[in-house]
Order: structure tokens, then sequence, then C-alpha cells
């Protein structure tokens, strides 16, 4: 019987669905050995039927045919197998065709529309962007923040006090541990130390480290170039330094390994250099190997990688029992009551903390708004869609193929937007990395390491198939819901139809609302309060002065004369430098994020120079620094906090660094920590008296004051070529390094709160357009019943503004409680600032009336006539 | 005072804590030194001392991130370096050599 039915199909057309659906219906029932058997029978029967006709007797006929035909066995197995592959072939093909055909379909689809199709790509394509931007860099330096492979097997060794304090390991306890727990646990140690390193062009000071031989191949770190420290080093004077060294100190010489560095005075040989970000303590530039330096009694911190099997418990007992050993020699205070074996801690700081988790939030909500502004767009062409939608039913197509071709078209959609978006990352990300100065980034794991990986494709991907479903499936479900009969008579614009679909884009107008307001409002705080940070006097004018880092070799510079022979020769070239208005030479300088105690020592022009007020008294002279009187002058705070009573502290005595000081004078306070923090109370001594080893040297210029840079090293070189020089700095790029981490925060927020209202301001445009057309023939019936424009026109904005509205109420309640997060953050404004939450709200509320009022218009402008005609 | 091969008395008991103390900062230094010497240590000392152990190499020091328990101000972690080992090596050899052989004139004193 189905022999029958599979013949009669082939005369039905290849076109259509339906068709399509029937004759895939026939192969899966028919398989290609009956229809081989079937052909072969026929075959046999017509050449038996011929001879028949010619004559020859039917049996005679048969067995002839036979004997032509060979055998029928073979033959048929070989046609089987022939036939079978073509049909695998086909059914292929088949499959690949029609989603090439749905493909093809969507991208004709979403052509014929571009600018609606470019808008959802770029709006998910932003969001997917941020989103993977702000994972990449919240994985990078809090999950990945270790540079080693399995880093949870590499762990901390410490002595810990009765006390529960953490004490500083011995080099010789360390030896003695390694022996005993070598099987268990590869230990390694190592001393961190401050370097002058000299190459004969430059000398410099870098944060140095010596190190136990094999410790990098133990942690997993490979040597970019070179190679690490070997057994035959042991008292080789060899350096390994860090890419980052490398890149900024000898601007990436090809020729970096075999080059001679003077370390401390002792020559040494550059033997490799570790990739960007592989090296451990992060702020350390510069080994050299530990046995060479020594000491046995060096101070060290012990690290290791547990072998095999083995435990920290384990480890940690083990090394208990050798270390009491070691304590039973020891005076009582002196024992260690365990040896500790812990995780590297590799956790940023609280701040870092929540400002990651602050922007993943942000990122998300955009990722949200940009997804959800894409299934607006998506659903209002879907309700549009609808009449090609229902003609396409009517010819055969089944709703399962609909959802298809429109699934495809959203994932058309999603991979654009997943490869734009990884696209924005990458800047997004190179942006941060140029937007955060070392100083501030240097001690944070990870963050040398920031970019895109193979994960970071992978959530773009995930994050693209997610917002797609959001914006793709979901108007697909509602565009071929309903009934075909309605929708296929016309497009009959009624004023009922699609309810639905527009109330469901109005929801989620809502939403996108109070999202986009949430980000605005956090936007507005955190900007009014950098501004405020800014805007607050530090205690110091920074306009015009250069700062340069310097530091004078230990070995040459003893006693009071033989700093003067440095600190009064470089003061004086640089003076004769034609432009300079004033040079002068401190200890410390406020914001340059370095400790520091509350004592500046100064040469007699630092006030001046750095524009800091004297309140009372004088400036310190020449004479002051030719000893006799020990002279200070001190800040107000200062003042205020040790004389309370006093109107004039000048010619008070104050005792510091063990030395009687009289004030005669009292400076403005100045802000060390930073305008947030309380001015800390200061004293400044002439440097002259209390020379330091190192400091900065501040010039005010007439000029761009970055431009005397060359100039003002080579003045320091002239006076000595052993002096290690750090970079030279504006001090408005110092103050503006300061805050560059409250200006990131408040920019990325801002950028994010743009793109999520800009995106919500065009759903709404779209929606209300969208209305307006839709409702055309109704608007023009009322026209012509006698309403009037205006009311016309506040009818269709109202439609909108009502719903956003409803959006920015919920919106202020959710920024009310973000406000609560970042108020340690904030300076100088309260969490609610009445200004941020009154202005804000009503600027986007203005700028939504807008947006509803420009398509609205077009309501009053139908022609009653017109649309009561045609439509 | 200058002079970098003799540490002043206080400079000495300071790098010695800081030497025993894993990543000590101001505050338990003070604590430290207080427990051992049984005298009162004024913080502003300390951290004058550290600022010129500093300058001298004879330590260094790390700024962690602000704290907002600590109202914002960042804590100062320190750690001796190995010329500080050295300065304090030959502070102690000086000060043996001096004492040689008084020890029992001190008696209980």
């Amino acid at each position: 019987m189905h022999q029958e039915r599979s013949g009669k199909e082939v005369f039905v057309t290849e076109s259509g669905d339906g068709a399509r659906r029937r004759r895939t219906f026939r192969f899966v029932r028919s398989d290609p050995a009956t229809e081989v058997e079937a052909e072969l029978e026929f075959h046999l029967a017509m050449r038996v039927a011929d001879l028949v006709r010619d004559g020859v007797p039917e049996s005679e006929a048969r067995a002839r045919v036979a004997r032509e035909f060979g055998d029928v066995g073979r033959i048929r197995g070989e046609l089987n197998k022939i036939a079978r592959r073509r049909e695998r072939r086909r059914r292929r093909t088949q499959r690949w065709d029609s989603l090439w055909q749905d493909v093809r379909c969507g991208m004709r689809a979403l052509w014929r529309r571009p600018g609606t199709s470019l808008l959802a790509v770029a709006t998910v394509a932003v969001g997917i962007g941020a989103s993977v931007m702000i994972y990449s860099a919240g994985r990078k330096l809090i999950a990945e923040a270790l540079p080693f492979p399995e880093h949870s097997r590499v762990v901390t060794v410490e002595r810990i006090r009765e006390d529960g304090r953490g004490l500083v390991e011995r080099y010789e306890d360390f030896v003695a541990w390694r022996s005993a727990v070598d099987a268990t646990i590869d230990l390694h140690a190592y001393a961190e130390t401050t370097s002058f390193v000299s190459d004969g062009a430059q000398t410099f000071r870098v944060a140095a480290a010596a190190i136990t031989r094999g410790a990098f191949e133990t942690l997993g770190i490979a040597p970019l170039r070179g190679r690490t420290f070997s057994l035959d080093d042991a008292d080789a004077a060899v350096a390994v330094i860090t890419q980052r060294l490398w890149e900024t100190r000898f601007g990436g010489a090809q020729d970096i390994v075999g080059r001679t560095l003077r370390i401390d005075g002792r020559i040494h040989t550059v033997i490799g250099v570790l990739p960007r970000g592989k090296q451990y303590p992060v702020w350390i530039d510069l080994w050299t190997p530990l046995e060479t330096a020594g000491a046995a009694s060096a101070p060290v911190s012990v690290i290791g990688r547990l072998r095999d099997e083995a435990t920290a418990r384990e480890v940690q007992a083990a090394l208990t029992s050798v270390q009491r050993a070691l304590d039973a020699s020891r005076p009582a205070e002196e024992r260690t009551s365990r040896v500790d074996v812990g995780a590297l801690d590799a956790r940023p700081g609280a701040q870092t903390m929540i400002a990651l988790v602050l922007l993943q939030c942000a990122v998300l909500v955009l990722l949200l708004i940009a997804s959800t502004g894409a299934a607006g767009l998506t659903l209002t062409r879907g309700i549009e869609r609808r009449r090609e939608i229902a003609l396409r039913t009517s010819l055969g197509a089944s709703r399962g193929r609909i959802v298809r071709q429109l699934l495809v078209e959203s994932a058309l959609l999603a991979a654009a937007a997943a490869t734009l978006g990884l696209l924005v990352a990458h800047g997004g990300i190179t942006l941060l990395k140029n937007g955060l100065p070392a100083a501030m980034t240097r001690a944070m794991l990870g963050w040398e390491r920031l970019g895109l990986d193979g994960r970071a494709v992978l959530v773009a991907l995930g994050l693209a198939t997610a917002s797609g479903i959001v914006f793709g499936l979901f108007p697909a479900l509602r565009a071929v819901r309903g009934d075909l009969g309605v929708q296929l008579r016309e497009g009959a614009p009624t004023a009922t139809r699609g309810r639905r679909g527009s109330r469901a884009a109005r929801v989620l107008l809502s939403g996108e609302v109070a999202l986009a307001l949430t980000l605005l409002l956090s936007g507005a705080l955190l900007t009014r309060s950098l501004l405020a940070l800014l805007r607050t006097d530090p205690g110091f004018d920074a306009d015009g002065v250069l700062t340069v880092a310097w530091a004078l070799p230990p070995d040459r510079y003893e006693g009071l004369e033989t700093y003067a022979r440095f600190h009064g020769p470089v003061l004086e070239r640089i003076t004769a430098i034609a432009g300079v208005h004033s040079a002068d030479i401190v200890s410390n300088l406020p914001m340059s994020r370095t400790g520091w105690s509350g004592a500046y020592h100064a040469s007699t022009g630092y006030l001046r120079t750095l524009g800091i007020p004297l309140l009372s008294g004088r400036h310190f002279t020449p004479a002051d620094e030719a000893g006799g009187t020990r002279v200070a002058i001190v800040s107000e705070t200062l003042a205020r906090r040790d004389w309370p009573d006093v109107e004039d502290v000048v010619g008070r005595r104050i005792d510091r660094n063990g030395a009687s000081w009289t004030i005669v004078g009292v400076a403005g306070d100045v802000h060390h920590f930073g305008v947030e923090r309380a001015a800390i109370p200061t004293i400044y001594v002439p440097q002259a008296l209390a020379p330091t080893e190192a400091g900065f040297l501040v010039v005010r210029t007439g000029g761009d004051p970055a431009s005397f840079a060359p100039r003002v090293r080579a003045a320091i070189r002239s006076v000595d070529p052993d002096a290690a020089i750090g970079d030279a700095v504006t001090l408005t790029q110092l103050v503006r390094d300061f805050y560059a981490d409250a200006r990131a925060m408040a920019l990325l927020m801002l950028v994010f709160a743009s793109i999520s209202t800009v995106i919500t301001i065009v759903s709404l445009y779209a929606l209300v357009a969208h209305a307006v057309v839709r409702r055309r023939r109704e608007i023009g019936i009322r026209l012509t019943l006698g309403a009037r424009p205006r009311q016309v026109l506040l009818d269709a904005m109202s439609q909108g503004v009502a719903w956003v509205a409803l959006g920015m109420l919920a919106g202020l309640a959710l920024a009310a409680g973000v406000a609560r997060l970042l108020a340690a953050g904030l300076y100088g404004i309260r969490p609610l600032d009445p200004a941020v939450f009154a202005l804000v709200p009503a600027a986007l509320l203005a700028v939504a009336c807008l947006a509803s009022y420009l398509p609205a218009r077009r309501a009053t402008a139908v022609d009653p006539i017109e649309t009561l005609r045609g439509g | 005072m200058t002079d970098r091969h003799s540490l002043g008395e206080f400079e000495h008991l300071v790098l010695a804590t800081a030497l025993r103390l894993k990543d000590a900062y101001g505050a338990e230094l003070v604590r430290e030194l207080e427990a051992r010497t049984g005298r009162q240590v004024q913080g502003g000392a300390l951290y004058v001392t550290l600022d010129r152990l500093e300058r001298k190499g004879y330590l260094t020091s790390r700024m962690g991130e602000p704290e907002l328990e600590r109202g914002g101000r960042p804590k100062r972690f320190v750690a001796v370096t190995l010329e500080g080992v050295r300065a304090l090596a030959e502070q102690r050899d000086a000060l043996l050599r001096v004492w040689e052989g008084l020890e029992a004139t001190l008696g209980d004193a």
C-alpha cells in the first residue's frame, strides 16, 4: 500500500514547505533497498517482455535475461550501497539547504530594515563589550591574580608566634625546613630590597629581590627571553629583570640578555627577562640569586609548591615539629607556636573589590537594557511582520519553521553583536590599562596581564546567545500566536489589535527606565564626588611645577657636608636654566603615594616653590642652613593640636628626631594623602640640617614644566652620575594620577549610564512612533469626529510617558539602595544628594517627553480622509 | 646622626623589631616595641624613624590599599632589606666589642 502512496508523491510539486515535508516523510517510510528491488524487478520484467514480444517463450526469456544480467545478488548489493549513499547525501544537503535558506531569508529580512538591525546589533554589542571587559578585569584581578599554573598548590610558609602574629623567616630556618620536608614540598625563599641600578647611561632605583635558584621553575614561570637562575649561578653575579623594567628603562632593547648592569655597586650580567605580570611579588622588577647575596641571616619570605599528593596540613605538621627542635636552643620569647602553610593572599583590597562588584553590576544592567532594547525593536518589527508571517503560515509553513526563521535572524544579529562586542571590550581594556597610573597599579596582582582570552570569547558568545534568546525567541513566540484569519484579512490597523504585544514592550520600557536611571544617578554621584575632590584645595599650587625623584648611592654619602656637595650644586644648576623660576629639594611630596611620617625636610624656598601659604612667621633662610639654631616651620593643624590656646606659636619649641626645634613659621595645611583625608600635623625642617638620602626635586617653571625634564635630569647627572633619577612628572599630573581611580570609576559609570539612557530613549521613541502608526485609522476617525489635535497629541504622548514615570519611581528606589553602597567612596556630598536626585530624574523626564513628543506630533498631522479611505 | 653605618638607638630598636614581624605596619611596630622595651613609644617618632630608615635603604615599604575601616588612610607595610640586616649586624658587633669583659661589672644593676 505504501508503494502506491510513494508513487503518487512523485507528482507533487517540490516547492513549498508542505511538499518538502511530505517528500521527507516518504523517504523516512520507504527505504532505499525496496526501491532498488522494485527497480531491478521492473528492469528484468521489461527485458522478459521484450523477448516475449519477439517470440521467445517466456520461460526461456527469463533464463536468458537472468544469464545476460549476471549476478543479480551482487549487483543488487552494489546498487543498494549507491542508493543509500545518495540518500544520505540528499538528506544532508536538504537540511543545510533549508538552514541556508533561513540564513538567506534572515539576512534579507535584516537588510530590509538596516536601521533597526544596525541599532539592535550596536546596542547589544556595547552591552556585551562592556560586560566582557569588566568580567575579564575581575577574572584577571581575582580568580587568575596569581601568575602561576596550578596556583592552588603554591603556598606561603610562615612562623606564627603565640599571639598569632606572623614572623619574618630566617634564611637558616628555611635551609633546615627545606632539607626536612623536601619530599613533600619544593620550598623557596626570597628577600626584598631596594637596589641602585646603573647601565652607564642612567642610574635608577628599583624594588628588587634575591631569590633561591630554581624558584621560577618551581612556580612555573618561564622566561620571556634568556633563562632564569640555574645551579651554576650560585656565586655568579647575574640578574633577571621583568618585561616592565626592560621596556620602561631599556626601551625593550633586543640585546638586553648579556648586558651588564651595576647593581648596588657590583657588576651583574642580565641573563633573562620575565614575561609581563609574571613576577611575584608583583611590584618587584629585578631579581638576583639569593645564595649569592650570601647573608645567612637575611630576613626572607618563604613560598613553595606542594609535591604530588602532599597536603598543606601534612607539611604544616612536619615543619612545626622541625621548628620546635630549632626553637629549643633559642630564648623563650623567640619560640613559635606553629608554622603556618597557607594559600597566597591574592585578593585585591576592599576598594578594588567594591569597584569591581559595582562595575560588574552596572555592565550587567547595561547588557540587560541593551537586550531589552533590542527585544523591543524585534518585537515592534515582529508585530509589523505579522502579515508576512500569517501569509507564510497559510502557505503551509509550520509554527516551528517560522520560529526557526525568526531565531536564525536573531542568531545572525547576536553573532554580529558578539564579534563587535569583543572589539568594544578590547578597546575598553586598552583604555582602562592606559588610564590608570603605574604607581597605582604596580602592586595589583594580575593588572599587567589584563586582556581578552579564550574565556572572554566564550563569555561573549554566551552573553550573545542569552541576549539573543531574550530579544529573539520571546518576540518570535509572540509573532506566531494569535488568530491567523484576523491577521491575514489585511494589515487593518484597528484600535484593539496588537494590544498585548505593545503592553509587553511598555513593561520592558519601564524596566529599562528604572535601570538606566539607577546608573545615571550612580554616575552623577561619583562625578560630583570627583569634582568636589578636584575642586578642593590640596594646600599647594600644582601649576607649572615639575617634580623629579632622586636617591643618592649609599656608599658615598656620609655626614652633612657630603650631602651639601650634592644638594647645593644641583639646585644652583637647575635654577640657572632659562625659564626656571625656582628649584627646591624636599624629602617627600604630597600625593606621591609614598610612606610618610608628617615631616618634610626641605630646602629654603620649598614653601614658595609649591605655593604653600605662610600663615605667620618667616620662611627658612640661608642663615638657618648654616647651623646654629635648629629652626622649623609647622603646619596649622600641628600648631592647633599642640598649642590649642596659643594665638601664634612662632618662637615655641618642638621636640622631633631627638632634638629640639624652634618654630619660626606656620604654614597652611597640605593634604599628603589626598584632600578626602584630614591634614596630618606636619613639621618642615631645613634639609641642610637633616639631609636625606632620597627625595624629590621641585622646579617651578615659566612654561610647560614637562619640557624642562631633560635639562633637570642632565643637571642632576652632571653633579653626580651615580645618583638615581626617577620619573619626571609634573605636579599637576601627580595630583591627577592620585585621583585616577575615582576618575576611572566615575567615567565608566557615566559611559555605561549614558549608553543605557540612549538605548532607553530610542526604545521610547520607537514605541510611541509605532503606536502612532498603528493607530492612524483610529486617530483619523477621532479627528473627523471633532477631537482637538492637542488632545490627540497628549493622548499619544501619555502612552509612553506614563510608563517612563513608573520606571522612574522604581529607579529612584533602586538608586537609593545603590547610593548606600557607594557612600564610603563619596567625598563632599551625601549619598542621597538632593540636587542629584532631583535634577537627574527631571532631566530624564524632559528628554523622555521630547522623545515622545516628536513621534506623537505626527499623530496630529494625520489626514483623516486619507486614513479612512486607504490606511 | 646621618652617618649611615651607625644606627641611632631608636633606629636600632625599630629596625630590629621590623626584622622580626612579617608585613609589619606602624601601629603593630609600636605595640611590639612597647611590649619588648617596656617603655612608651610615640607614633610620630616611629614614623620619622621609618622614613629615615627607608631613605637610607635599610627598609623597604609598600603602601597597602586604603582600607575603609581605617578612615581611608593606607597602611604602610615595611620590610628590612639586606642592607638593613648588615647595618644591624655591624652595630651589634660594635656593641659586643665595647661590652666585652664588662658584663660582670654590671652585676644586678
